[in-house]
């Protein structure tokens, strides 16, 4: 005789070939996802062996999920695949089924059975998706910087050892990788000619320039295999500013969809970086906004509480060209709204997920009400010079107290 | 514009001299999406926002016959944050099933929190609807497909889906953006080539309606499974 195998949300069954209940086996109510997930997985737990095993006289096996038909014909069952008709048939009287198999009291206790595993199923799928992606920019943007580091660190070794025979190039390049790339296309000085630069994509004043420099250097000669190792080392530092651009697309891309609200407000890079500094989504959303203005300013931050002078206005989100670019006296307040609209932002994103354009709107109108206000410099009150002079020395006081009270063996706060 | 049809489950309010639609709530108290709750002779009413959900555009702009009622089954692909599943819900009343399929568990959080929490006739599946293999807690006969995803691959994903789980003489409701299946043809002629597949496929073709101006370049077919 055949037996089919279903899997229900709340228990597996095993039936006859006219659909009658052969035997049952109820997941453990706390295990319920559990079960289920490693069955669709194609995972034996023990629950179903014994069901299978507790069966007579059957000895072809029906299953409809294919992973679990391969686990199981890997133990030595006999298994054939469902028809498409069967499982419409199954679908079709699964409530009847629960309830004759005891898997359920009645029609409306299989209704809620299937409709609170569902919840609780997908409960468990949005968990599973919600907890990962930020870690994940988490890992890349420390990459990302690890990345950035070692390119540096490579950089400089090329500009001192190529220094040695031609030490004048450096001053014609702001970026690095321009730099090694003519390194390691042309390698000696000699071969530095003005066409192939211009080729190259520079003015024509500047390849002359160079070319003539090349003439003139002070550098000393080198030998081609020291040549050879350079580029060695200036191929690298082209690869790793390929692989630098390949985990900033990545960020962004996974910023779109992680923290949407954030990236439309400060940008993926500096979004990344706040999350990752808390150490997730989740945890930025619960952070009053003056605690995101100072995130990454840390050092700054307890500098001044120790010496009582003034807290520092910003810390990651100084990356931010609104801030950077704008005259001192404007940041503080363009921090602070910044800070603002990210912690609402994070919020949205790690709570509500939708996109709201709204919040980068009011920002910029914010943005462009500072500059309007505050266009002149504030003039400088004179008593703030002696009224910070004054803090400084009472704090003073008190932790020589401390100190004190230390020696005497009093208990340490 | 308006033809007001004759629709039992979906109620004609006249608001601030204004005709609107609504159904009745299923879950008195509670909104969805900010749709405003009327009261009238004891019971609460939610206004169904045309430029909010296609089915209410359709409705407007004259769809005949809705094919659920109290107590349908019906399998909704695209369920999103549960705008227009709420209103069927509302229809289907507690003796029927919404099965909700939704593929990004972004929009999936409000579907959960907003509507299935309170509206015990929605199962929800987060799966992509190309999967259908893998909906879990789907059972019975479906009557009804509602499929709004706004995917290129959205009609052959329909029609599968209805193959596998809607009745003989079942309905499909089926929204069409033309922008998201073509962005380069004309909006009647992707409209045409859909048509066809789904005749092709074997449904009968019931009613064509554009949703202008509530959704520019969108239409919602009415097909009947045969
Ligand atoms: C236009 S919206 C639907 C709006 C909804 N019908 C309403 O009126 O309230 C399209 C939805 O389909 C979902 N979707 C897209 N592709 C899908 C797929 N392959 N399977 C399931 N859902 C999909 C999207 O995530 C999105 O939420």
């Amino acid at each position: 005789m055949k037996g089919i195998l279903y899997i229900c949300e709340v228990g597996s069954i095993v039936l006859d070939e006219n659909l009658e209940i052969v035997s049952t086996w109820k997941y453990p109510k706390s295990a319920q996802i559990d079960s289920y997930e490693k069955l669709k997985r194609g995972e034996l737990p023990s629950g179903l062996m014994d069901l299978l095993n507790s069966i007579k006289n059957i000895d072809a096996l029906i299953v409809v999920e294919s992973e679990l038909g391969r686990s199981l014909s890997k133990e030595g069952f006999q298994i054939e695949d469902a028809s498409n008709e069967l499982i419409d048939e199954l679908m079709f009287k699964k409530i009847s089924l629960m309830v004759k198999s005891g898997l359920a009291s009645s029609k409306d206790d299989a209704k809620d059975k299937i409709r609170n595993f569902a919840i609780a199923l997908s409960e468990f799928k949005l968990r599973k998706v919600s907890a990962k992606p930020d870690l994940h920019i988490i890992e890349a943007i420390q990459a990302l910087d690890e990345i950035d580091k070692t390119k540096n660190t490579l950089f400089s070794r090329v500009k001192e050892w190529y220094g040695l025979h031609f030490p004048e190039l450096i001053s014609f390049f702001e970026n690095s990788t321009a730099y090694v790339k003519v390194i390691s296309k042309f390698g000696g000085r000699e071969n530095i000619k003005k066409e192939e630069l211009v080729k190259l994509g520079f003015s024509i004043e500047k390849a002359e320039s160079i070319s003539i420099s090349a003439e003139i250097s002070k550098g000393g000669e080198i030998r081609k295999e020291e040549l050879k190792r350079i580029s060695d080392v200036a191929k690298e530092v082209i690869r790793l500013d390929s692989l630098k651009d390949k985990f900033t697309s990545y960020i962004e891309k996974n910023m779109g969809n992680v923290a949407p609200n954030i990236t439309a407000v400060v940008g993926a890079n500096i979004g990344a970086r706040l999350i990752a500094k808390i150490g997730g989504l989740k945890k930025l959303a619960m952070l009053p906004a003056s605690t995101i203005q100072v995130l990454g300013a840390e050092k700054a931050l307890f500098r001044a509480l120790r010496t009582n002078t003034r807290p520092p206005k910003h810390g990651i989100i100084f990356q931010h060209k609104a801030i950077h670019s704008a005259p001192k006296w404007q940041r503080g307040k363009i921090a602070r709204s910044i800070a603002t609209k990210i912690a609402i932002a994070a919020r949205i994103d790690a709570f509500r997920g939708r996109v709201d354009k709204g919040i980068e709107e009011r920002l910029q109108i914010r943005l462009d009400e500072i500059e309007r206000k505050y266009r002149e410099p504030p003039k400088k009150k004179v008593r703030e010079i002696p009224e910070q002079l004054k803090k400084k020395t009472r704090r003073k006081k008190t932790r020589k107290e401390k100190k004190r009270r230390g020696k005497k063996g009093g208990k340490r706060e | 514009m308006e033809r007001e049809n004759r629709i039992d489950s979906v109620h004609w309010l006249i608001i601030n001299g204004e005709k609107r639609i609504a159904t009745v709530n299923l879950f008195p108290g509670v909104q969805v999406y900010n749709e405003k709750l009327i009261v009238k002779e004891d019971i609460e009413y939610r206004l169904w926002d045309p430029f909010r959900s296609k089915l209410a555009a359709s409705i407007i702009k004259g769809l005949k016959t809705l094919p659920f009622q109290e107590g349908s089954k019906v399998l909704y692909l695209g369920a999103s944050t549960g705008t227009t599943a709420s209103h069927i819900s509302d229809i289907l009343g507690e003796n029927g099933v919404i099965f909700c399929v939704e593929i990004s568990p972004r929009v999936a959080r409000d579907l959960l929190d907003k509507c299935v929490k309170y509206r015990k006739n929605m199962i929800p599946i987060i799966e992509d609807a190309r999967k259908y293999g893998n909906y879990y807690s789907l059972f019975g006969n479906i009557d009804v497909v509602y499929c709004d995803i706004a995917q290129p691959d959205q009609t052959d994903i329909a029609i599968s889906n209805c193959k596998h789980f809607l009745k003989k003489g079942g309905d499909l409701l089926l929204v069409i953006k033309s922008r998201s299946i073509n962005v380069i043809k004309k909006p009647s002629q992707v409209f045409k080539e859909e048509e066809k597949k789904l005749r092709r496929a074997g449904f009968k073709v019931k009613q064509i309606i554009p949703l202008d101006p509530f959704d520019k370049d969108h239409i919602l077919i009415h097909t009947m499974f045969v």
